[in-house]
């Protein structure tokens, strides 16, 4: 654990430009399960930041358990992630069971 | 620290029993599908139990090694938030039977949805504060698009799906940024970090308006409102009262305990500004669109816009008066909201259909309990002495003329004579319109009447007595403000 080959800022580098990705993704795709994907994305680009941050503090003397809370928040995420993975993917059955589709262009009853 | 000690227990004692009741309505449904008609009524008896509950232990202050505070405040919202889950079962059995789905499902995800907004009330970690959202959210998730039939519930349901994941990847990523900054998850330790720095650093503060932006979702707060009159139109009308009331309270207590404990008021003067506007553009909006709006569900919709504009005045104020504020507030909103979605699940033919505010006419003559409680509720709405919904907009605008916040005051008032309008606009349609010619015809069921008219009875008794209340809440924030 003493090197690290990849500097942390490049991790969280990462992680910001996956959460665009995944925020554009919401907010620009018309496919249901591409929205999903993109909800997914933005979840684990916070998990990404949350280890790097977690590396960061390990480095320090007495950060063993900062660094635990951080990587912990992640399982947690991952958890809860899967949960609304089964709902989210249930719903767009539902819909696709009703409409033959699942393009949110075809959800559009509902209006101002 | 592995083992809970016995007071950890007892400390989420409610907790406890709203979780095993939702594993005996669940095996309820799944092995004595005759004794469906109990579901209702376990749900109702768990709900008081858990209530009792919780006057009956002590309330420790912080637990679970620091992941929650079951403080006075903890215990003043889940005392709200287990008067909607009685009120929300009691209306859920006829409206469910009527369409068809009455489930044991409905019941155990309404219960655990109250667990995970009386988490999120408690929590003094960015942990549970999280894992509490989810467990609130998901649930009503699925039961926005419970009547599986018909596309707009289901439509509902994806659309509060696809925002609350939006909001809540948000929420996390705000925290992870905030965990880097203070090296903790305690929100006391992301407090202390603030103040050791003298002010927000920038990844602070992007952490921060990320946190506040995702907690602003659930309260359909300007400009994160798009999703509401979409999902109250949308979702069965019961889970439209719980989802109009539950998730906003437990969001403003947690949104309280950020404030409060990061110390914004004193440590950030862009925060009053940013969330002054919030506050505005939500109250002026919530209203302005609402009178337009033909269905009463949408209208009710923006105007709960409007009322979280109000109480984030409250929250701008902070402190003790702006804290107990968000209390009484939230109490009064409680009262009032459930009321008159009790009355709106009576008002309508078919649920896949709008409910026009037009379809009303003559209500007050062919149903007059009925409509009389929607008055009651809607008038309090308004803010009218001397219901609930005055005194609730009363402690906060006092409480931000006495802080100094005199324009937030103003435009809240302003704002509440602009509402009147529209919500006396649906009691002349039900008192002074003649009944159509091809009256719709409504379902008659006593345990929804019986919703609305203990909800109308609460707006008036604790209107014209409002002191037990505020002196609860007073005594109540005295234990989160140090």
């Amino acid at each position: 654990m003493t090197d690290i080959p990849i500097p942390h800022t490049w991790v969280l580098a990462l992680s910001a430009a996956l959460f665009a990705i995944g925020t554009l993704g919401v907010l620009l795709r018309r496919n249901g399960i591409a929205i999903f994907l993109s909800l997914e994305l933005m979840l684990n680009s916070a998990n990404l930041a949350f280890v790097a941050f977690a590396m960061t503090l390990a480095a320090r003397p007495d950060g063993a358990e900062a660094a635990l809370a951080g990587q912990l928040f992640v399982f947690f995420v991952i958890g809860v992630a899967a949960a609304e993975a089964a709902v989210g993917l249930a719903l767009f059955i539902a819909l696709h069971r009703l409409k033959g589709a699942i393009d949110v262009d075809r959800v559009n009853i509902l209006r101002w | 620290m592995l083992i809970p000690s016995p007071t950890d227990l007892s400390s989420i004692a409610p907790e406890i029993v709203l979780a095993v009741a939702a594993g005996v309505l669940l095996l309820v449904e799944a092995f004595l599908p005759g004794l469906r008609r109990l579901l209702a009524p376990i749900t109702i008896v768990a709900s008081l139990i858990a209530a009792w509950a919780r006057f009956h232990f002590p309330l420790p202050g912080v637990v679970w090694g620091g992941l929650l505070s079951i403080d006075r405040v903890a215990a003043f919202v889940d005392l709200y938030i287990l008067a909607a889950v009685l009120l929300t079962a009691w209306m859920s059995g006829a409206f469910l039977r009527r369409n068809d789905v009455d489930r044991g499902e409905f019941y155990s995800l309404l219960l655990l949805a109250a667990i995970g907004a009386m988490v999120m009330a408690a929590s003094v970690d960015a942990l549970t504060l999280f894992l509490g959202l989810e467990l609130l959210s998901i649930p009503l998730y699925v039961l926005n698009g419970f009547l599986r039939g018909h596309a707009i519930s289901i439509e509902a349901g994806l659309k509060y799906f696809v925002v609350g994941a939006f909001a809540s990847a948000f929420l996390v990523y705000g925290f992870a940024l905030m965990y880097g900054m203070a090296g903790s998850t305690r929100l006391e330790a992301m407090g202390q970090t603030v103040l050791d720095g003298g002010g927000l650093s920038p990844v602070m503060a992007i952490g921060l308006a990320m946190v506040v932006g995702g907690l602003g979702f659930k309260l359909a707060l300007f400009p994160f409102h798009a999703w509401a009159p979409d999902v109250y139109q949308g979702g069965p009308t019961p889970v439209t009262a719980f989802l109009s009331v539950v998730p906003k309270g437990a969001a403003l207590v947690a949104l309280l305990r950020v404030v409060d404990g990061l110390d914004l008021l004193r440590l950030s003067p862009h925060w009053v500004t940013a969330a002054g506007i919030i506050a505005v553009a939500s109250m002026t909006l919530g209203n302005i669109v609402a009178i337009v709006q033909r269905d009463i569900k949408r209208m009710l919709a923006y105007s709960g816009i409007a009322h979280m504009g109000y109480a984030m005045v409250a929250i701008i104020v902070a402190g003790i008066d702006g804290g107990s504020a968000v209390l009484v507030y939230l109490a009064a909103y409680t009262l009032m909201n459930v009321g008159a979605f009790a009355v709106v699940a009576l008002l309508s033919e078919r649920e896949d259909e709008p409910h026009l505010i037009s379809e009303l006419a003559g209500l007050g003559w062919t149903r007059p309990i009925a409509a009389f409680a929607l008055t009651l509720c809607l008038v309090s709405l308004a803010g009218v002495p001397p219901l609930i919904g005055f005194t609730g907009k009363f402690v906060v605008f006092r409480a931000a003329v006495n802080h100094g916040f005199v324009w937030l005051a103003v435009l809240g008032v302003i704002n509440s004579l602009i509402s009147a309008f529209y919500y006396l606009r649906v009691v002349y349609v039900m008192y002074m319109q003649p009944l159509p010619r091809r009256a719709p015809v409504f379902p008659s069921e006593r345990s929804v009447a019986a919703v609305a008219v203990v909800a109308a009875l609460g707006v008036v008794l604790l209107g014209v007595f409002p002191m037990p209340i505020l002196e609860a809440a007073h005594r109540a924030i005295l234990d989160l403000v140090r």
